[in-house]
Protein backbone atom coordinates (compact mmCIF):
# COMPACT_ATOMS: atom_id res chain seq x y z
CA UNK A 1 0.00 0.00 0.00
CA UNK A 2 1.24 3.44 -0.85
CA UNK A 3 2.11 5.49 2.20
CA UNK A 4 -0.33 8.23 2.99
CA UNK A 5 1.47 11.53 2.99
CA UNK A 6 0.23 13.40 6.00
CA UNK A 7 -0.30 17.03 5.33
CA UNK A 8 -1.04 19.84 7.63
CA UNK A 9 -4.51 21.27 7.37
CA UNK A 10 -3.87 24.87 6.62
CA UNK A 11 -3.55 27.43 3.93
CA UNK A 12 -0.50 26.97 1.71
CA UNK A 13 2.25 29.53 1.93
CA UNK A 14 1.30 31.21 -1.33
CA UNK A 15 -2.19 31.96 -0.13
CA UNK A 16 -1.12 32.74 3.43
CA UNK A 17 1.35 35.36 2.29
CA UNK A 18 -1.21 37.41 0.46
CA UNK A 19 -0.42 41.03 0.71
CA UNK A 20 -2.46 43.60 2.40
CA UNK A 21 -5.40 44.21 0.08
CA UNK A 22 -5.43 47.93 0.81
CA UNK A 23 -1.88 48.20 -0.57
CA UNK A 24 -2.95 46.30 -3.67
CA UNK A 25 -5.96 48.54 -4.15
CA UNK A 26 -3.69 51.58 -3.97
CA UNK A 27 -1.35 50.04 -6.55
CA UNK A 28 -4.27 49.25 -8.84
CA UNK A 29 -5.55 52.82 -8.56
CA UNK A 30 -2.14 54.07 -9.65
CA UNK A 31 -2.05 51.57 -12.51
CA UNK A 32 -5.39 52.94 -13.68
CA UNK A 33 -3.61 56.29 -14.09
CA UNK A 34 -0.96 54.58 -16.27
CA UNK A 35 1.66 54.49 -13.51
CA UNK A 36 4.21 51.94 -14.70
CA UNK A 37 6.05 51.91 -11.36
CA UNK A 38 2.86 50.63 -9.75
CA UNK A 39 2.54 47.95 -12.42
CA UNK A 40 6.15 47.00 -11.71
CA UNK A 41 5.35 46.62 -7.98
CA UNK A 42 2.21 44.55 -8.53
CA UNK A 43 4.02 42.33 -11.03
CA UNK A 44 6.82 41.61 -8.56
CA UNK A 45 4.29 40.82 -5.85
CA UNK A 46 2.30 38.29 -7.85
CA UNK A 47 4.95 36.91 -10.21
CA UNK A 48 5.97 33.95 -8.05
CA UNK A 49 2.37 32.99 -7.30
CA UNK A 50 1.35 33.05 -10.95
CA UNK A 51 4.45 31.15 -12.05
CA UNK A 52 3.73 28.49 -9.44
CA UNK A 53 0.17 28.20 -10.71
CA UNK A 54 1.14 27.99 -14.37
CA UNK A 55 4.03 25.61 -13.80
CA UNK A 56 1.37 23.06 -12.87
CA UNK A 57 0.32 23.05 -16.53
CA UNK A 58 3.61 23.29 -18.39
CA UNK A 59 7.33 23.47 -17.73
CA UNK A 60 7.90 25.62 -20.81
CA UNK A 61 9.28 28.80 -19.26
CA UNK A 62 8.53 30.90 -22.33
CA UNK A 63 4.86 29.88 -22.22
CA UNK A 64 4.60 30.48 -18.48
CA UNK A 65 6.09 33.94 -18.90
CA UNK A 66 3.79 34.67 -21.82
CA UNK A 67 0.65 33.83 -19.84
CA UNK A 68 1.87 35.82 -16.83
CA UNK A 69 2.54 38.82 -19.08
CA UNK A 70 -0.77 38.43 -20.93
CA UNK A 71 -2.43 38.53 -17.52
CA UNK A 72 -0.65 41.74 -16.58
CA UNK A 73 -1.40 43.32 -19.94
CA UNK A 74 -5.08 42.81 -19.12
CA UNK A 75 -4.45 44.28 -15.65
CA UNK A 76 -2.86 47.31 -17.32
CA UNK A 77 -5.85 47.71 -19.63
CA UNK A 78 -8.61 46.97 -17.11
CA UNK A 79 -7.30 48.45 -13.85
CA UNK A 80 -9.77 51.33 -14.15
CA UNK A 81 -12.64 48.81 -14.16
CA UNK A 82 -11.81 47.42 -10.71
CA UNK A 83 -14.67 48.36 -8.42
CA UNK A 84 -13.48 46.81 -5.18
CA UNK A 85 -16.20 44.18 -5.05
CA UNK A 86 -13.53 41.55 -4.39
CA UNK A 87 -9.95 41.43 -3.19
CA UNK A 88 -7.37 42.55 -5.73
CA UNK A 89 -5.75 39.11 -5.49
CA UNK A 90 -9.07 37.48 -6.43
CA UNK A 91 -9.60 39.93 -9.28
CA UNK A 92 -6.10 39.36 -10.60
CA UNK A 93 -6.31 35.58 -10.25
CA UNK A 94 -9.65 35.75 -12.05
CA UNK A 95 -7.87 37.36 -15.00
CA UNK A 96 -5.12 34.75 -14.80
CA UNK A 97 -7.81 32.06 -14.74
CA UNK A 98 -9.42 33.34 -17.94
CA UNK A 99 -6.10 33.76 -19.75
CA UNK A 100 -5.00 30.28 -18.68
CA UNK A 101 -8.36 28.75 -19.58
CA UNK A 102 -8.12 30.20 -23.06
CA UNK A 103 -4.57 28.90 -23.46
CA UNK A 104 -5.62 25.44 -22.28
CA UNK A 105 -8.64 25.37 -24.62
CA UNK A 106 -6.40 26.30 -27.52
CA UNK A 107 -3.85 23.65 -26.58
CA UNK A 108 -1.14 26.25 -26.03
CA UNK A 109 0.11 24.78 -22.76
CA UNK A 110 1.69 21.41 -23.60
CA UNK A 111 1.59 19.14 -20.56
CA UNK A 112 3.87 16.36 -21.81
CA UNK A 113 6.89 17.72 -20.02
CA UNK A 114 5.17 17.30 -16.65
CA UNK A 115 5.16 13.55 -17.07
CA UNK A 116 8.15 11.97 -15.43
CA UNK A 117 8.35 14.93 -13.10
CA UNK A 118 9.11 12.53 -10.28
CA UNK A 119 12.57 12.04 -11.78
CA UNK A 120 13.31 15.60 -10.83
CA UNK A 121 12.16 14.80 -7.31
CA UNK A 122 14.26 11.67 -6.98
CA UNK A 123 15.73 11.45 -3.54
CA UNK A 124 13.34 13.96 -2.04
CA UNK A 125 12.09 12.35 1.17
CA UNK A 126 8.39 11.75 1.65
CA UNK A 127 7.57 12.10 -2.05
CA UNK A 128 5.32 9.42 -3.48
CA UNK A 129 6.65 9.21 -7.03
CA UNK A 130 4.04 6.73 -8.20
CA UNK A 131 1.27 8.97 -6.96
CA UNK A 132 2.77 12.01 -8.69
CA UNK A 133 3.08 10.16 -11.98
CA UNK A 134 -0.49 8.97 -11.68
CA UNK A 135 -1.72 12.44 -10.87
CA UNK A 136 0.12 14.11 -13.72
CA UNK A 137 -1.45 11.69 -16.15
CA UNK A 138 -4.87 11.75 -14.54
CA UNK A 139 -5.06 15.53 -14.41
CA UNK A 140 -4.61 15.74 -18.17
CA UNK A 141 -7.85 13.76 -18.55
CA UNK A 142 -9.86 16.54 -16.93
CA UNK A 143 -11.54 19.33 -18.82
CA UNK A 144 -9.70 22.66 -18.53
CA UNK A 145 -12.44 23.94 -16.20
CA UNK A 146 -12.24 20.89 -13.92
CA UNK A 147 -8.45 21.00 -13.88
CA UNK A 148 -8.37 24.69 -13.03
CA UNK A 149 -10.77 24.31 -10.12
CA UNK A 150 -8.69 21.45 -8.74
CA UNK A 151 -5.44 23.40 -9.10
CA UNK A 152 -6.96 26.51 -7.55
CA UNK A 153 -8.18 24.55 -4.55
CA UNK A 154 -5.33 22.12 -3.97
CA UNK A 155 -2.27 24.03 -5.17
CA UNK A 156 -3.25 27.66 -4.71
CA UNK A 157 -5.28 26.96 -1.57
CA UNK A 158 -8.33 29.04 -2.43
CA UNK A 159 -11.66 28.63 -0.70
CA UNK A 160 -14.85 27.59 -2.43
CA UNK A 161 -16.18 31.16 -2.41
CA UNK A 162 -12.92 32.59 -3.69
CA UNK A 163 -12.85 30.17 -6.61
CA UNK A 164 -16.46 30.99 -7.44
CA UNK A 165 -15.53 34.66 -7.41
CA UNK A 166 -12.40 34.23 -9.54
CA UNK A 167 -14.05 32.01 -12.11
CA UNK A 168 -17.23 34.06 -12.22
CA UNK A 169 -19.24 30.91 -11.54
CA UNK A 170 -21.89 30.02 -8.96
CA UNK A 171 -20.62 28.05 -5.97
CA UNK A 172 -22.71 25.10 -7.16
CA UNK A 173 -20.81 25.08 -10.47
CA UNK A 174 -17.46 25.07 -8.70
CA UNK A 175 -18.61 22.17 -6.53
CA UNK A 176 -19.86 20.31 -9.58
CA UNK A 177 -16.57 20.79 -11.44
CA UNK A 178 -14.63 19.57 -8.43
CA UNK A 179 -16.98 16.63 -8.01
CA UNK A 180 -16.56 15.52 -11.62
CA UNK A 181 -12.80 16.05 -11.43
CA UNK A 182 -12.58 13.79 -8.38
CA UNK A 183 -14.77 11.13 -9.94
CA UNK A 184 -12.80 11.20 -13.18
CA UNK A 185 -9.48 10.94 -11.36
CA UNK A 186 -10.79 8.06 -9.32
CA UNK A 187 -12.02 6.27 -12.43
CA UNK A 188 -8.69 6.50 -14.21
CA UNK A 189 -6.70 5.46 -11.15
CA UNK A 190 -6.81 1.68 -11.59
CA UNK A 191 -5.88 1.89 -15.24
CA UNK A 192 -2.92 4.09 -14.50
CA UNK A 193 -1.33 2.89 -11.31
CA UNK A 194 -3.41 0.26 -9.56
CA UNK A 195 -3.99 2.89 -6.94
CA UNK A 196 -7.54 1.83 -6.09
CA UNK A 197 -6.62 -1.76 -5.33
CA UNK A 198 -3.91 -0.64 -2.96
CA UNK A 199 -6.34 1.69 -1.33
CA UNK A 200 -8.48 -1.17 -0.13
CA UNK B 1 -42.19 7.84 6.83
CA UNK B 2 -40.02 9.00 9.67
CA UNK B 3 -37.25 6.62 8.70
CA UNK B 4 -37.43 7.73 5.07
CA UNK B 5 -37.22 11.34 6.12
CA UNK B 6 -34.21 10.60 8.30
CA UNK B 7 -32.58 8.66 5.48
CA UNK B 8 -33.14 11.54 3.11
CA UNK B 9 -31.63 13.90 5.67
CA UNK B 10 -28.59 11.65 6.09
CA UNK B 11 -28.21 11.36 2.33
CA UNK B 12 -28.34 15.13 1.93
CA UNK B 13 -25.71 15.55 4.66
CA UNK B 14 -23.57 12.86 3.05
CA UNK B 15 -23.69 14.55 -0.36
CA UNK B 16 -23.03 17.96 1.15
CA UNK B 17 -20.03 16.69 3.13
CA UNK B 18 -18.75 14.80 0.10
CA UNK B 19 -18.81 18.03 -1.93
CA UNK B 20 -17.04 20.03 0.77
CA UNK B 21 -14.18 17.63 1.50
CA UNK B 22 -11.67 19.35 -0.84
CA UNK B 23 -12.00 22.56 1.13
CA UNK B 24 -11.58 20.70 4.39
CA UNK B 25 -8.43 19.21 2.89
CA UNK B 26 -7.04 22.59 1.79
CA UNK B 27 -7.88 24.13 5.14
CA UNK B 28 -10.24 26.85 3.93
CA UNK B 29 -13.53 25.36 5.17
CA UNK B 30 -15.21 27.39 7.88
CA UNK B 31 -15.35 26.23 11.47
CA UNK B 32 -19.01 25.29 11.17
CA UNK B 33 -18.38 23.27 8.00
CA UNK B 34 -15.49 21.45 9.65
CA UNK B 35 -17.70 20.59 12.64
CA UNK B 36 -20.40 19.25 10.33
CA UNK B 37 -17.86 17.23 8.37
CA UNK B 38 -16.22 15.82 11.51
CA UNK B 39 -19.57 14.74 12.82
CA UNK B 40 -20.48 12.99 9.59
CA UNK B 41 -17.06 11.35 9.23
CA UNK B 42 -17.54 9.52 12.51
CA UNK B 43 -20.37 7.50 10.99
CA UNK B 44 -19.53 7.44 7.24
CA UNK B 45 -16.71 5.18 6.13
CA UNK B 46 -17.12 6.29 2.49
CA UNK B 47 -16.43 9.91 3.33
CA UNK B 48 -13.52 8.90 5.57
CA UNK B 49 -11.98 6.97 2.67
CA UNK B 50 -12.62 9.85 0.31
CA UNK B 51 -10.98 12.27 2.76
CA UNK B 52 -7.86 10.08 2.83
CA UNK B 53 -7.91 9.85 -0.96
CA UNK B 54 -8.24 13.62 -1.40
CA UNK B 55 -5.45 14.26 1.11
CA UNK B 56 -3.21 12.05 -1.00
CA UNK B 57 -4.20 13.90 -4.15
CA UNK B 58 -3.57 17.21 -2.39
CA UNK B 59 -0.16 16.04 -1.15
CA UNK B 60 0.77 14.68 -4.56
CA UNK B 61 -0.14 17.92 -6.30
CA UNK B 62 1.97 19.92 -3.85
CA UNK B 63 5.05 17.70 -3.94
CA UNK B 64 8.23 19.02 -5.41
CA UNK B 65 9.68 22.43 -5.81
CA UNK B 66 8.19 25.14 -7.91
CA UNK B 67 9.62 26.68 -11.03
CA UNK B 68 11.62 29.84 -10.54
CA UNK B 69 11.55 32.34 -13.36
CA UNK B 70 13.61 35.53 -13.40
CA UNK B 71 11.19 38.30 -12.56
CA UNK B 72 13.36 40.98 -14.18
CA UNK B 73 13.29 39.33 -17.59
CA UNK B 74 9.52 38.93 -17.54
CA UNK B 75 9.01 42.45 -16.28
CA UNK B 76 11.25 43.89 -18.97
CA UNK B 77 9.25 42.10 -21.67
CA UNK B 78 5.98 43.19 -20.12
CA UNK B 79 7.05 46.84 -20.08
CA UNK B 80 8.05 46.67 -23.73
CA UNK B 81 4.62 45.25 -24.59
CA UNK B 82 2.90 47.91 -22.51
CA UNK B 83 4.82 50.65 -24.31
CA UNK B 84 3.98 49.12 -27.68
CA UNK B 85 0.29 48.97 -26.81
CA UNK B 86 0.22 52.50 -25.48
CA UNK B 87 1.57 54.00 -28.67
CA UNK B 88 -1.08 56.34 -30.04
CA UNK B 89 -3.01 54.73 -32.85
CA UNK B 90 -2.66 57.61 -35.32
CA UNK B 91 1.16 57.78 -35.51
CA UNK B 92 1.16 54.03 -35.55
CA UNK B 93 -1.11 54.03 -38.53
CA UNK B 94 0.80 56.83 -40.26
CA UNK B 95 4.11 55.13 -39.73
CA UNK B 96 2.77 51.86 -40.93
CA UNK B 97 0.71 53.29 -43.75
CA UNK B 98 3.41 52.70 -46.32
CA UNK B 99 3.82 49.09 -45.33
CA UNK B 100 0.17 48.36 -44.75
CA UNK B 101 -0.90 50.02 -47.92
CA UNK B 102 1.84 48.40 -49.91
CA UNK B 103 -0.08 45.27 -50.70
CA UNK B 104 -3.31 47.14 -51.23
CA UNK B 105 -1.91 49.77 -53.53
CA UNK B 106 1.04 47.90 -54.92
CA UNK B 107 -0.53 47.38 -58.30
CA UNK B 108 -1.39 51.07 -58.72
CA UNK B 109 1.94 52.26 -57.37
CA UNK B 110 3.78 51.79 -60.62
CA UNK B 111 0.98 53.45 -62.55
CA UNK B 112 0.86 56.42 -60.21
CA UNK B 113 4.61 56.82 -60.29
CA UNK B 114 4.58 56.72 -64.06
CA UNK B 115 1.79 59.31 -64.16
CA UNK B 116 3.70 61.56 -61.77
CA UNK B 117 6.77 61.36 -63.94
CA UNK B 118 4.78 62.02 -67.09
CA UNK B 119 2.92 64.91 -65.53
CA UNK B 120 6.09 66.42 -64.09
CA UNK B 121 7.74 66.12 -67.48
CA UNK B 122 4.72 67.71 -69.17
CA UNK B 123 4.62 70.60 -66.70
CA UNK B 124 8.31 71.26 -67.21
CA UNK B 125 7.93 71.18 -70.96
CA UNK B 126 4.83 73.44 -71.01
CA UNK B 127 5.93 75.78 -68.22
CA UNK B 128 2.73 75.19 -66.30
CA UNK B 129 2.86 76.10 -62.61
CA UNK B 130 2.44 73.14 -60.26
CA UNK B 131 -1.02 72.67 -58.80
CA UNK B 132 -1.76 70.56 -55.72
CA UNK B 133 -2.12 66.99 -56.85
CA UNK B 134 -5.56 65.47 -56.88
CA UNK B 135 -4.10 62.09 -56.01
CA UNK B 136 -2.29 60.76 -53.01
CA UNK B 137 1.25 59.47 -52.93
CA UNK B 138 2.24 56.47 -50.95
CA UNK B 139 4.01 58.68 -48.42
CA UNK B 140 0.84 60.66 -47.74
CA UNK B 141 -1.34 59.64 -44.82
CA UNK B 142 -4.03 57.45 -46.33
CA UNK B 143 -7.33 59.07 -45.52
CA UNK B 144 -9.10 55.96 -46.79
CA UNK B 145 -7.51 53.75 -44.17
CA UNK B 146 -9.88 53.24 -41.26
CA UNK B 147 -8.88 54.22 -37.75
CA UNK B 148 -7.25 51.46 -35.72
CA UNK B 149 -9.96 49.98 -33.54
CA UNK B 150 -8.60 46.54 -32.56
CA UNK B 151 -5.24 45.19 -31.49
CA UNK B 152 -4.57 41.62 -32.61
CA UNK B 153 -1.85 39.07 -31.93
CA UNK B 154 -1.93 35.75 -33.74
CA UNK B 155 0.14 32.60 -33.58
CA UNK B 156 3.43 32.86 -35.39
CA UNK B 157 2.36 29.82 -37.38
CA UNK B 158 -0.64 31.62 -38.89
CA UNK B 159 -0.07 32.23 -42.58
CA UNK B 160 -0.90 35.44 -44.41
CA UNK B 161 -3.69 33.59 -46.19
CA UNK B 162 -5.21 32.41 -42.93
CA UNK B 163 -4.99 35.92 -41.51
CA UNK B 164 -6.69 37.31 -44.60
CA UNK B 165 -9.42 34.67 -44.37
CA UNK B 166 -9.93 35.71 -40.76
CA UNK B 167 -10.25 39.43 -41.41
CA UNK B 168 -11.88 39.84 -44.83
CA UNK B 169 -15.27 38.27 -43.97
CA UNK B 170 -15.51 40.61 -40.99
CA UNK B 171 -14.61 43.67 -43.05
CA UNK B 172 -11.52 44.21 -40.96
CA UNK B 173 -8.30 45.51 -42.38
CA UNK B 174 -4.74 45.69 -41.09
CA UNK B 175 -3.90 49.36 -40.71
CA UNK B 176 -0.71 48.92 -38.75
CA UNK B 177 1.84 46.40 -37.61
CA UNK B 178 2.89 43.88 -36.88
CA UNK B 179 5.26 45.64 -34.51
CA UNK B 180 8.19 43.89 -32.86
CA UNK B 181 5.80 42.14 -30.49
CA UNK B 182 3.66 40.90 -33.35
CA UNK B 183 0.77 43.27 -32.61
CA UNK B 184 -1.43 44.20 -35.57
CA UNK B 185 -3.69 47.24 -35.56
CA UNK B 186 -7.00 46.54 -37.29
CA UNK B 187 -9.50 49.00 -38.65
CA UNK B 188 -13.12 48.34 -39.56
CA UNK B 189 -14.22 49.02 -43.14
CA UNK B 190 -17.63 50.61 -43.58
CA UNK B 191 -20.11 51.95 -41.08
CA UNK B 192 -22.00 50.38 -38.19
CA UNK B 193 -19.33 48.00 -37.03
CA UNK B 194 -19.84 46.37 -33.64
CA UNK B 195 -16.27 46.30 -32.38
CA UNK B 196 -17.16 44.25 -29.30
CA UNK B 197 -18.72 41.63 -31.56
CA UNK B 198 -15.67 41.59 -33.82
CA UNK B 199 -13.42 41.21 -30.77
CA UNK B 200 -15.52 38.34 -29.43
CA UNK B 201 -15.49 36.58 -32.80
CA UNK B 202 -11.72 36.95 -33.15
CA UNK B 203 -11.16 35.71 -29.61
CA UNK B 204 -13.10 32.56 -30.41
CA UNK B 205 -10.91 31.83 -33.41
CA UNK B 206 -8.16 29.27 -33.22
CA UNK B 207 -4.73 30.77 -33.68
CA UNK B 208 -5.70 34.11 -32.17
CA UNK B 209 -3.61 34.80 -29.10
CA UNK B 210 -4.79 38.22 -28.04
CA UNK B 211 -7.50 40.64 -29.09
CA UNK B 212 -8.39 43.93 -27.46
CA UNK B 213 -10.31 46.97 -28.61
CA UNK B 214 -8.17 50.08 -28.89
CA UNK B 215 -8.82 52.50 -26.04
CA UNK B 216 -11.41 55.11 -26.86
CA UNK B 217 -12.83 53.24 -29.83
CA UNK B 218 -15.09 51.06 -27.73
CA UNK B 219 -16.61 54.04 -25.97
CA UNK B 220 -16.97 55.86 -29.26
CA UNK B 221 -19.04 53.05 -30.74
Amino acid sequence: MLPVVEISIGRPKAAASRSNDADDVALLARIATRDKAALDSLYREYHRRLVRFLARFTRREDLIEEVVNDTFLVVWQKAHEFRGHSRVSSWLMGIAYRVTLKALRQGLLPTESLEGEHEALAGEPGVDHELIDWLNKGLTRLTPEQRLVMEMAYVMGYSLDEIADMTGSPVSTVKARMFHARVKLRNVMPALAGFAEEDQ
Amino acid sequence: MKNTSTDNGCERTHLRVWDLLPWVVNGTASESVRREVDEHLRECIHCREELVRQRRVHAGMNAGGGVELPVERGLDRLMRKVEARDEPAAPHVAAAAGGAARSRWAWVACGLAAMVLLEAGGFLALGVSHQPAAYRTLSSPDALLPQASIRLVVDASMTAGELQALLVPRNLQIVGGPNEDGVYSLGALGQGHDIEKDVAALRATRGVRFVEPVDGVRSAQ
